[in-house]
Order: structure tokens, then sequence, then C-alpha cells
């Protein structure tokens, strides 16, 4: 394969797997465009979405692209409860205290996990997971390709649902002012408990997706959560448009870096171009 | 009045005793017990308690939430103890080189960042403490992913900072945690503590009222990475071993700031209390559950940190002196 061939396949594994990133990075994005809130935890929800399909695959055999809607509706349910428990009494308190409250959710998921489930890798191997597609001389595996096509159909439908519903809109309104949507008769502790859940049926939908490409720890939620920080601020926080502009960039730059430098310091470079956004566009690319 | 003047006093004097009990407690533990276990978790107390208190001058005082103080510990453990091993150096000059290094590395990395404020400082320390692990991870001259192994060079020695004994490192992590809270307390009642909660507090206002916003929060920054180098060189003469997960990973750092919040982050005794919380409670969950559930003190430690910013967002301390407070005030009205 020629170099130019070989940098053709980069940039094309960076935008499939920049599609998933986009995805939890909007779920992380709508709850802070919306609620003005950091969830730490949506790594892990990532993690306990991957967990759910894994099991519901090896104990019933559900395919993890047929088991998609159950995940993703559990996550819903535990992002509703969380925002019900955890995220309302602290609402208007100071940033540590939000910080520190779904820090300590992180903590917890994370190492009740570690008991239940080991810290381990565990594999999910899908009939279609070895399939390799070939288009000219670039080669996708249909893991790969899959993942990226049904984050695309949510990403989609994601926005479709903020465009045309009257939830959508209602959800819009109140993340541009509260108040006035609360004149209008937007039931805004509704509002909150449905912009939780919908991003963290995001993190439901991407872990799902995760597991076709991904191996499943414990502790896999890390990496996801700081990126996921990482595109909504590269890209704009609060924006919708950003995560999704963002999550492509961050997925080109990590495939870029690991063919050009070394898949070592990938993650390096990514940090690193975060940290030079941070200071030439502090609001990010979209940002206002 | 009198009476009112008296009964102060007679309370700032009490406090006063009971922090000389306390002290003279803590200086004759080790010859009460001879249990090197008691020692251990006795030593990670005063560990902890000033790896927090280092953290607790940025995020705590300045407000500046930093997820990446293990970085600065763990630049504090390299430097010392790449210099012992390489030059012989002995680990207390390692331990000054250690905070002139991290001063310097802290002040050039994180000062473009001081700028961000609120959820962007939080999470710009998280990249800024990865880009430095990673480097160390794949950099096979400082060890990488393998770590550094310090030998054993005298049995006990306090040239290279090494005893065969726990003793001698009660001693001096106690010492450091006394001089630290000294600082702290001067720190506290002097002009840059003023300045450092003005900051916390309002910075536009700060800085309206003419506090050089900048500068004070650069202080924070070197005092706060100062400290947590200095605790690095004990980290690595204690565990004799250190490598970039466990000096410079999210556990550490997560660890660094768990006392303080806890305890009470912005006050100076919040980190102590916060420690002396918390260890204990890991040391009991290693020894009951420890073979089958590794993390379990973490998912005490996850509860924990729910509930006191629920219910007590100043911590175990502010939450304390608040209930104190109330029962004062109570009795004086009954009297």
């Amino acid at each position: 394969m020629s170099w130019g061939m070989l940098f053709l396949q980069t940039i094309t594994n960076g935008l499939l797997i920049g599609a998933v990133y986009a995805l939890i990075a909007l779920g992380l994005n709508v709850i802070y465009g919306v609620m003005d809130f950091i969830n730490f935890a949506h790594g892990e929800f990532i993690m306990l979405s991957m967990y759910a399909t894994y099991f519901m695959f090896v104990l019933l055999g559900w395919d993890p692209l047929l088991s998609l809607p159950i995940s993703m509706l559990m996550l819903f349910g535990l992002g509703a409860i969380s925002e019900i428990f955890l995220v309302k009494p602290i609402l208007g308190e100071r940033m540590v205290i939000q910080v520190f409250t779904t820090y300590g959710l992180l903590l917890f998921l994370r190492n009740i996990a570690t008991f239940f489930w080991s810290s381990t890798w565990r594999t999910l191997p899908t009939s279609y997971s070895d399939v390799v597609l070939s288009l000219g001389e670039i080669r996708i595996s249909l893991g790969y390709a899959l993942s990226s096509l049904v984050a695309l159909i949510f990403t989609i439908g994601l926005y479709m649902f903020f465009k045309k519903t009257d939830t959508g809109i209602a959800i819009r309104a109140t993340s541009q002012d509260r108040e006035t949507a609360k004149l209008m008769g937007v039931d805004v502790n509704k509002i909150y408990m449905l912009t939780f859940g919908l991003g963290s049926a995001c993190a439901g939908v991407a872990g799902v997706l995760l597991t076709l490409v991904y191996p499943i720890q414990p502790e896999v939620g890390e990496i996801f959560c700081v990126l996921s920080f990482v595109i909504c601020v590269v890209g704009g926080m609060g924006n919708f448009m950003g995560a999704i502009l963002g999550g492509f960039l961050i997925g080109l730059t990590e495939s870029l870096a690991g063919f050009l430098v070394a898949p070592a310091y990938k993650h390096i470079i990514v940090f690193i171009v975060f940290i030079i956004t941070l200071l030439i566009r502090p609001k990010g690319l979209m940002g206002k | 009045m009198l009476r009112i003047k008296m009964l102060r006093s007679s309370l700032k004097s009490k406090q006063l005793e009971l922090l000389l009990m306390t002290l003279i407690a803590l200086c004759i533990a080790p010859l009460m017990s001879k249990s090197t276990y008691f020692l251990h978790v006795m030593i990670m107390i005063f560990f902890f308690a000033f790896a927090n208190n280092a953290w607790n001058i940025l995020s705590g005082y300045v407000g500046l939430v930093s997820f990446g103080h293990g970085a600065f510990l763990g630049l504090g453990a390299y430097t010392s103890t790449l210099l012992l091993l390489n030059f012989g150096v002995s680990p207390w000059i390692g331990m000054i080189a250690g905070v002139i290094l991290t001063s310097i590395v802290a002040a050039a990395l994180f000062l473009p960042l001081l700028k961000l404020s609120g959820h962007f400082f939080a999470l710009s320390t998280i990249a800024v403490r990865e880009i430095i692990r990673l480097v160390f991870e794949y950099t096979p001259y400082v060890g990488g992913a393998m770590g550094l192994t310090i030998p054993i060079i005298a049995s006990s020695s306090l040239y290279y900072f090494q005893f065969s004994s726990k003793i001698p490192y009660y001693y001096i992590a106690l010492t450091l945690l006394l001089v630290q809270i000294l600082i702290l307390y001067k720190m506290e009642r002097s002009k840059v503590g003023y300045y450092f909660i003005a900051i916390r507090e309002n910075e536009e206002t700060a800085k309206a009222l003419g506090v050089d916003v900048k500068r004070y929060k650069i202080i924070a920054l070197v005092l706060s990475a100062s400290f947590s180098a200095v605790i690095g060189t004990f980290y690595a003469q204690y565990f004799l071993y250190i490598h970039p997960n466990s000096t410079m990973g999210v556990l550490i750092s997560v660890e660094m700031l768990l006392s303080a919040v806890i305890g009470g982050s912005g006050t100076l005794l919040g980190p102590v209390i916060g420690a002396f919380v918390l260890i204990p409670v890991e040391t009991v969950c290693r020894v009951y559950l420890g073979g089958m559930w590794e993390g379990f003190h973490l998912v005490i430690y996850g509860i924990l940190l729910i509930s006191v910013s629920i219910f007590a967002p100043g911590g175990i301390y502010g939450k304390a002196s608040g209930l104190l407070e109330t029962l004062r005030s109570k009795w004086r009205k009954g009297k």
C-alpha cells in the first residue's frame, strides 16, 4: 500500500471513530447547554451501557444492535434518576460542589463495576466483527462502519428532535432563557430531567456501538470521558454543531497523530491540540 | 460583656490545650505502639494531609479546582529519584531541586490556563496531567511504564533518606506536616490569604479593589505545586518505587483532593480532618475486604463525596464548626 493510500486509510479511520466520539460529546454538551452542568460520570455511563450490551449478548444471545434500544432506555432511566436524586439538589450550588457530586458518582460506579465484573478486559465477538469491507484499497472493518453509521443516524435523529418536536423546542427555549421559558408554561424541572436522560441515552447508544470495536473494562469510561470533554471544549461548550465538528476533528487528530507520530503519542497530541484551542479560542471553534 | 470575654479567652486556651495534647499524643504514639501497621496508617494520614493541604492552596483558597496535582507530586518524586539514582545526590537536596523544577514546569504549563475559570480550568488540568504522565510513560530514560526502583543503599541513613524502621518516617512526615500547617496558618492570616479568598469569592470584585489577580494566582500555583513536589520525594523514599501511574495517575490526583473536599476545602484544618477520617476508612476496608474487593474504599469515598456535596457543602469541618457556633449562641442566649 502506498503512503498516499495509508494516509487516506488513516483519515477514514479517524472519521469513522469521530462519528462515535461526536455522539458521546453530544450527550455531555446537551446537558451543559441546557443546565450549565458537567457530568463527570459520563464515561461511567458509557461503561455501564457497554456491560449491559455485553451481558445481553453473552447470557441471552442478543446482538448488540438489536439490544440497543434496551441499553438506551436503561441509560435514559439512569440519567433521569441521577438527575432527580443527585443533580437537582445541587443545581444552584457553586461549581466545585457540582464537580464533586458527579465525581463521587464516578468513583462509586467504577468501583462497583470492578467488584461485580472484575477488571479483566472482555470482548464481544459478533458474527460480523471480523468482516472487512474493501473500498478500492481502503479497508474498513464492518464493526467500525456500522457503529459510525448508527451514531450518525442517532445524531441526526437528535437534531430533528430538537428542531421539530414541541419538547425539543421547549428544551431549546429553556437553554436560551430559563426564566422566560418558565413564564411560557414550560415545566423546567421536567425539561431538566428529560435533558439529563437524553444526554445519558447518548452515552448509552455510544456505549453499545463501542462494544463493536473496543474491549470492555470497568475503567474504560475514563478515556472516553476525557476525550468528550476535549471535544466539547474544542467544538464549543453547549453547542450542538460544535460537538459534532469537535468529534470528527478529535477523531481525525487522534488517528493522524497515531499515523504520523506514533500510536503511543496520539493522546498527548490530542491534549496539546486541546490546550492550544483553549488558549486561542477559549469558547471553542463554534462558540460565541 | 466581661463574662463573654472571659468565656472567649477560656475557650481559646481550651483550644490551645487540646492542640497541645494532640501534638504530644502524636509525638509519643510511636513509643506506645510497636505495630508497624499502625505506624504505616499514621504515616499515610500525615502524607495525605500534607498532599491535600498542598491541593487546598490552589483549589480550596483560590478556587481553581485541579485534577492534575498528581503531576506535581510525580515530578517531585521523579526529580529526587533520578538525581539519587544517577548522581547519588541526597534526596533532601533532590527535594529542593524537585521543588524548583516543579515550580518551573507548573508555571510554564499551567500559567496560560490560569485565565480559564470554573469547569474549563478543571478540565484542562486533566489534560496537562495526562501529557506529563504519558511523556514519562514513553520515555525509557526515566524508567518508562515500568517505573523506577530505588535500591537500598543504607539500612538507616538520614543522608539517603532511607530507614529500615518506620519510626523515622513517622517523625519526618509529622514534622513536614506541622511545618506546612504553620506556614499555611501564617498565610491564612496574611494579606496573601485574604487575597486568595477574595479571588475565589469574586474575581471581578477583587480585581476592582486592586488585587493583582494574576500575580496571586501564580503565587498560589507555585506554592501548591512546591508542597506537592516535597511530598512526592517523601513518597519515593517511603515506598522506594515510583511509576507514572502511581505518582501521576488519576487515583493519586483524586486522593490529593478527597480529604480536603470531605474535610472542608479552603480551611486550614479541613484536609487534616479529612485525612484522619478517610485513611482509617480505607484501612478498615483493606483489612476486612482487601482480598475480595480491592476498590471498596473508593465506593465509600464516592458515597461520602456525594453526601458531603449535597448535605454539607462546607465539608465536615464547616458543618462541625457551624453546629458548634449555633450551640454556642443558643447557650449564650440561655444565659
